[in-house]
């Protein structure tokens, strides 16, 4: 491969920075690039004239031979015109505009796909029809995609204070608002048009290795709309925070009544998904380290408890003793510093 | 406006265009040159009364080759009225329309070529009354060459731009429709080859006319007075300037003397196949 142009690198690097989009080598001056769309990724083809910044004069493919934003859109004209300055960051400027008028091309052709009387007709009447709805639409071969972003800016906000309990900050807040996304799927064929559409809520990685996977509602075939299925949706997400924030405030209470209880503070402790916390307790021989894991269906599952002892003790599980998942912190707390202490003493450790 | 039912060209033609590619790093565009034909044909039988069927063709002459993309149209797609009038005007030949090539790309169209393709066959009616009416080529090939640049490979895939008068709403979308926009035309390679298959070129006279040369200099003084020496940024651009014209020039170059070439090759081919007709006759004597 040939080393890039720095200022074909340079546009490249700012794009990627910018809209998350991703580029594949083909030569010195043409790349593909993975356009992230509606959940999607569109590939289209980016070609520069010449080598340098002066008369590159970008261009892009599109397989979509209909779509002309050139001829209509005077927003893409002048990003066209400067695309290549390095300064003002044009290819970025001229793909976001790009897609822009992609995404209003979509809405024209789902406009001349969807029948009169039919879902699909209703929903795009209603859903482009909501102005506190952010929408994207796109069409493919067998169906048509709506990707909705279910919490306005306001509503949000309302969650902040769920989601610090649960250690996101407020800048990884604010990111995670416009990835949080509803993609509800319409075949287009009419064999399958009674059929009830796909549905997927992309979450944020962060955001569902905290809160856990959200159980969406179904969607009664014909009887069910998305702006009536949003509210369910914001239902369901604010449940699972909440249950989330539930679980997450009762391990980190049980950490804190084991250490009030004799066992003192943890010398490791995840402070994050509290999940796990390693306790040095007090012995009159050797070291001894208990390593308290709380299982991902805590308190439903009790906490496995280790015993390690030096190297030359192989580690000891410690699992005869009872468990509720009613009981409050403090409860669970003393069961386990008591099956704790029997263990210890069955090893043939004394307190000091 | 009816659509187009036949393109033709010749295999010098197009094989001096190949040419042009490969030895052309960087993509560039062009015209194309030649003349629309009607040919009635009317079908005579006892049973029924006559049948007579127009077939309209275009011929493509000659491929006429540019330095670099955006020769008479901006980074935006609209067209230079006073660069295209050079290249036209003055030319006994038609423009049929335009053609573009790339490098390791899909031999599609861009949206830039859609927005010239939009604007170009008004600006071309105005420069040559004759084509009005009549649909414009579009032709866009792709290069590419393996990694020791030992074999090239190429695509060419010509299309005609239809009535743009319903292209006037935004984003008009018609998805079933190939009257409308750019719908393809194949192309019908005539070569001259040997005698047995004389029956393949019809009449066709390739004619690879030369490229336009501007004489005009760049940075020559308007009014006679000698310009003092600039500062070095304003020399440097002018070096650049200089740079690029002798760039065009010898692409200019470049592009008679493939012209030059496939006059050769037809002449050539010509005699071969004259030849063999006197061959044959004196065989049949």
């Amino acid at each position: 491969m040939d080393v890039l142009h720095p200022d074909i690198h340079a546009l490249l690097k700012d794009l990627s920075g910018c809209l998350n989009v991703t580029s594949r080598y083909l030569s010195k001056t043409s790349f593909l690039l993975n356009i992230p769309y509606c959940l999607e990724s569109l590939t289209w083809q980016l070609t520069f004239a010449k080598l340098g910044v002066r008369h590159a004069c970008p261009d892009i493919l599109v397989p979509d031979t209909q779509f002309t934003p050139l001829i209509h859109s005077d927003r893409v004209q002048a990003a066209y015109l400067g695309a290549s300055d390095l300064q003002q960051r044009g290819l970025t400027r001229l793909v976001k505009e790009l897609l822009d008028s992609y995404s209003e091309y979509q809405q024209h052709v789902l406009d001349q796909l969807a029948s009169p009387g039919t879902a699909l007709r209703f929903e795009a009447d209603t859903v482009f029809g909501a102005t506190d709805v952010r929408t994207q639409v796109l069409c493919t071969q067998s169906q048509a995609l709506f990707v909705v972003t279910p919490f306005s800016p306001v509503e949000w906000e309302q969650l902040h204070a769920s989601m610090r309990q649960l250690g996101i900050t407020d800048a990884e807040q604010q990111r995670m608002q416009p990835d949080l996304r509803l993609r509800v799927g319409f075949p287009l064929s009419p064999a399958h048009a009674r059929q009830s559409p796909a549905i997927r809520l992309h979450i944020p990685a962060k955001l569902e290795s905290l809160a856990g996977r959200v159980e969406l509602p179904s969607w009664p075939a014909g009887r069910m709309c998305i702006l009536e299925y949003l509210p369910l949706v914001k239902d369901a997400v604010q449940a699972s925070m909440a249950q989330a924030v539930r679980v997450c405030t009762i391990r980190r209470d049980v950490f804190r009544e084991l250490s009030s209880t004799g066992l003192g503070a943890p010398i490791e402790l995840d402070t994050i998904s509290y999940s796990t916390a390693t306790f040095d307790l007090p012995s009159d021989r050797m070291p001894l380290l208990l390593l308290c894991d709380l299982p991902p269906s805590f308190p439903q599952q009790k906490p496995r408890l280790t015993l390690q002892a030096g190297s030359n003790m192989p580690p000891k599980l410690v699992e005869d003793y009872i468990w509720d998942p009613s009981w409050t912190a403090a409860d669970m707390a003393e069961h386990v510093h008591g099956a704790v202490d029997r263990a210890q003493l069955s090893l043939g450790f004394q307190h000091d | 406006m009816m659509p187009l039912d036949l393109l033709k060209t010749s295999g010098p033609a197009l094989a001096s265009l190949f040419q042009s590619m490969s030895i052309n790093e960087e993509d560039f565009d062009g015209l194309i040159f030649g003349q629309y034909e009607d040919s009635q044909t009317s079908v005579v039988t006892d049973d029924a009364a006559d049948e007579m069927s127009i077939q309209r063709v275009a011929r493509i002459a000659s491929f006429v080759s540019f330095t670099s993309v955006c020769s008479f149209y901006d980074a935006a797609g609209r067209i230079d009225g006073e660069k295209l009038a050079s290249l036209v005007v003055g030319r006994s030949q038609t423009v049929l329309g335009w053609f573009i090539c790339r490098r390791d790309l899909w031999a599609t169209p861009s949206i830039r070529d859609r927005a010239v393709c939009e604007a170009l066959p008004s600006c071309l009616d105005r420069l040559q009354p004759q084509r009005k009416e009549r649909p414009m080529l579009y032709g866009i090939m792709s290069a590419t060459a393996d990694r020791a640049r030992a074999t090239h490979s190429f695509q060419q895939k010509f299309y005609q731009v239809q009535s743009t008068a319903s292209c006037s709403q935004p984003n008009k979308v018609d998805l079933g429709d190939p009257s409308t926009g750019l719908s393809p035309i194949q192309l019908t390679i005539s070569n001259l080859g040997a005698a047995r298959q004389t029956r393949s070129y019809e009449a066709l006279t390739p004619v690879a006319s030369l490229p336009p040369v501007h004489l005009q200099l760049p940075g020559r003084p308007e009014n006679g007075e000698l310009q003092k020496p600039k500062d070095p940024i304003m020399q440097h651009g002018k070096l650049e300037r200089i740079a690029d014209f002798s760039q065009q020039q010898l692409g200019s170059m470049e592009t008679v003397c493939n012209a030059f070439l496939a006059q050769v090759a037809s002449i050539t081919s010509q005699l071969v196949e004259k030849a063999a007709m006197v061959s044959n006759l004196q065989k049949a004597v």
